[in-house]
């Protein structure tokens, strides 16, 4: 993997009329790697992701794939069928006409491969991702699952530069879509595919991706490994939106509790106060809370609770807590916002 | 509610029925009889409608020039229809291509007989198979270009985004993938087609004198105002001959038609 990008996105902007969708979108993507659009629906990501492909236009900004400009947002514009990317559309977009084989021949006759070539490389790829006993059905023959193979074969078989997946796995069945995430990686790493998806499941977004770039209302507000992320949120809307983090506004019956973080009191910039469900442990002081509801996961449970101020929180214990009782817990990790949400401050305490 | 509706199917039916059950009882007297049922029915209209008169050639004239008219119309309106339901045209091409189709659809077709026939006899296409089928374009075209044009619309626009992103250009994409899906709706322009234009008159009269180019609803129409006028047994064999083709091509390919409509969109 070399460290030069090899698809680079710089300050894309698009506007329908009055209506901003991408601000300023820059980012860049390095050869082999994974990179997942994470963001609330509508929200921008799929018309990222059709800009890239070259089926719509940028107001402004450039879009560069292996050191060749493809859209300048002026004069340079390769059309998506020049453009050597691979798509796996949300509702897979088959041909409906044409067999699974077909479908994914059809790159292939494209480029006007030998007919004895595209039969080879169609079912190798079938082979890859089991299909290889249904290549004769038309696509209204083939389950939900089957169907998304078969886009995800038609959209790689052309060995493509730069692979470009949006929400490929909303119309799985939530019970196979963990297995069928972990075969789509790991296939793609095997054949080192650049690739871009995007989703609005952070579940799925911190499983698949190499690096994450997190969409919200058109602008970048955070690129990192799902690591960096998740543990440090740029801001609040990354840090509930990722991981789900309880925010609370500051009061002055926090002080107690902050001042084991040595936090001042004068530092008026902060505004909000967050931790995560599993940095929590319940103690002889601490924030209050009344016990609403206890859920069973299985190696835990997840408490919800009620604070003095009113806000729900949620936090992981090992054991169930009763509901109604009245616990004292202690955030073990605490993010300190800023009155516009960003992050000031990570401080973490010894259990 | 449901018997009302039988009632009223069954009105409709008996109004098809009854002219339809007479013209049989008509073409089976002898000639000079005039008892209906007919008391000694026999065949010899019909032998005489086929052998003497040769009416399946006439027959055949029809079929030759509707299915060239349609043929040209197809081929003119797949790209026509493609262009206005998905190319980015000018906003002005747009609106004049759709207000002439519209124009032209709702027009009465005698007006324009007399243009369509002097542009004809200019290039010296009256009298001929191709010059039917060029003036049967004032029936066919804006309809066929309609019917494409909404069928075009109704297909997913992310299956011919798809295609783009493999690689297909714009007439690869034509050809490939908006072809073969639009086959339903070119099987419907077909069938409506040739059921509207079956008793075409006006046109085909006009531009054809040649008797053996005359179409089957011409020398029916003939029929009426010609030496054969009282021999209305003739009249009626000739006329149920005329129907049966159309009886046929609809209940054969409706079938088809519905099993294309529904398994071909089907995603």
């Amino acid at each position: 993997m070399s460290s030069k990008s090899f698809v680079e996105i710089i300050d894309i902007h698009k506007s329908y009329g009055k209506l901003v969708v991408l601000e300023g979108v820059n980012f860049d993507v390095k050869k082999g790697e994974f990179i997942v659009i994470l963001g609330p629906s509508g929200e921008g990501k799929t018309t990222l992701l059709n800009i890239i492909a070259g089926v719509i236009r940028p107001d402004k900004g450039k879009v560069i794939i292996d050191g060749q400009v493809v859209d300048d947002s002026s004069n340079i514009y390769i059309p998506p069928e020049r453009r050597d990317v691979g798509y796996v559309f949300q509702n897979y977009a088959l041909y409906p006409h044409m067999t699974a084989f077909d479908n994914i021949a059809f790159p292939l006759k494209m480029k006007k491969l030998p007919r004895d070539e595209i039969e080879q490389r169609v079912e190798k790829i079938a082979k890859l991702l089991k299909i290889d006993h249904v290549l004769h059905h038309k696509p209204s023959q083939l389950s939900g699952g089957q169907q998304q193979r078969v886009a995800v074969a038609r959209a790689i078989v052309k060995e493509p530069k730069l692979l470009l997946m949006d929400e490929p796995f909303s119309n799985i069945d939530p019970a196979l879509r963990a297995s069928v995430r972990l075969e789509l990686r790991l296939l793609l790493k095997s054949l080192g595919i650049t690739s871009i998806m995007a989703t609005h499941d952070q579940e799925e977004a911190m499983t698949l991706a190499d690096r994450l770039l997190i969409l919200r209302r058109g602008k970048p507000i955070q690129i990192g490994s799902p690591m960096e992320v998740y543990e440090k949120p740029s801001d609040r809307f990354v840090a509930e939106f990722v991981g789900g983090m309880n925010i609370l506004e500051l009061k002055s019956e926090y002080s107690s509790l902050l001042r084991e973080y040595r936090v001042e009191g004068e530092d008026v910039s902060v505004k909000f106060m967050g931790f995560r469900p599993e940095s929590v442990i319940i103690s002889n002081e601490g924030l209050e809370a009344e016990v609403l509801d206890a859920e069973y996961k299985g190696d835990k449970w997840t408490i919800i609770a009620q604070i003095r101020s009113g806000e729900i929180i949620r936090f992981y214990n090992k054991d169930p807590v009763n509901t109604k009782s009245t616990v004292y817990i202690k955030p073990t990790k605490i993010y300190l916002f800023s009155s516009e949400g960003k992050t000031v401050k990570i401080l973490t305490i010894n259990k | 509610m449901a018997s009302l509706i039988n009632v009223f199917l069954i009105v409709v039916l008996l109004t098809v029925l009854v002219p339809l059950g007479v013209l049989v009882m008509i073409s089976l007297l002898p000639p000079g009889e005039w008892s209906i049922p007919p008391k000694s029915p026999t065949l010899d209209n019909f032998v005489y409608v086929l052998k003497e008169f040769k009416f399946y050639r006439n027959m055949l004239n029809t079929f030759l020039f509707i299915g060239l008219a349609i043929l040209i119309s197809l081929i003119l309106a797949l790209p026509t229809a493609y262009a206005i339901a998905r190319l980015q045209i000018k906003y002005y091409v747009w609106v004049f291509t759709v207000a002439l189709v519209i124009l032209v659809k709702s027009l009465p077709p005698g007006s324009l007989l007399v243009p369509v026939y002097e542009l004809l006899w200019k290039l010296r296409l009256t009298n001929t198979v191709l010059g039917v089928a060029l003036s049967y374009q004032v029936y066919t075209l804006p309809f066929v270009i309609w019917i494409l044009t909404s069928f075009l619309l109704d297909l997913p626009r992310e299956v011919e985004t798809a295609a783009r992103i493999d690689g297909a250009g714009r007439f690869a994409r034509l050809r490939h993938i908006i072809l073969p899906l639009s086959i339903p709706g070119i099987i419907s322009a077909v069938i409506l087609g040739f059921l509207n234009l079956w008793n075409e008159y006006m046109y085909s009269s006009v531009i054809v004198s040649s008797r053996n180019l005359q179409t089957a609803a011409v020398v029916l129409g003939q029929l009426v105002t010609s030496e054969y006028v009282y021999d209305w047994g003739i009249l009626a064999s000739a006329n149920i001959i005329s129907v049966l083709p159309a009886i046929f091509f609809v209940s054969f390919v409706q079938k088809n038609i519905s099993k294309a409509i529904t398994g071909g969109i089907k995603g």
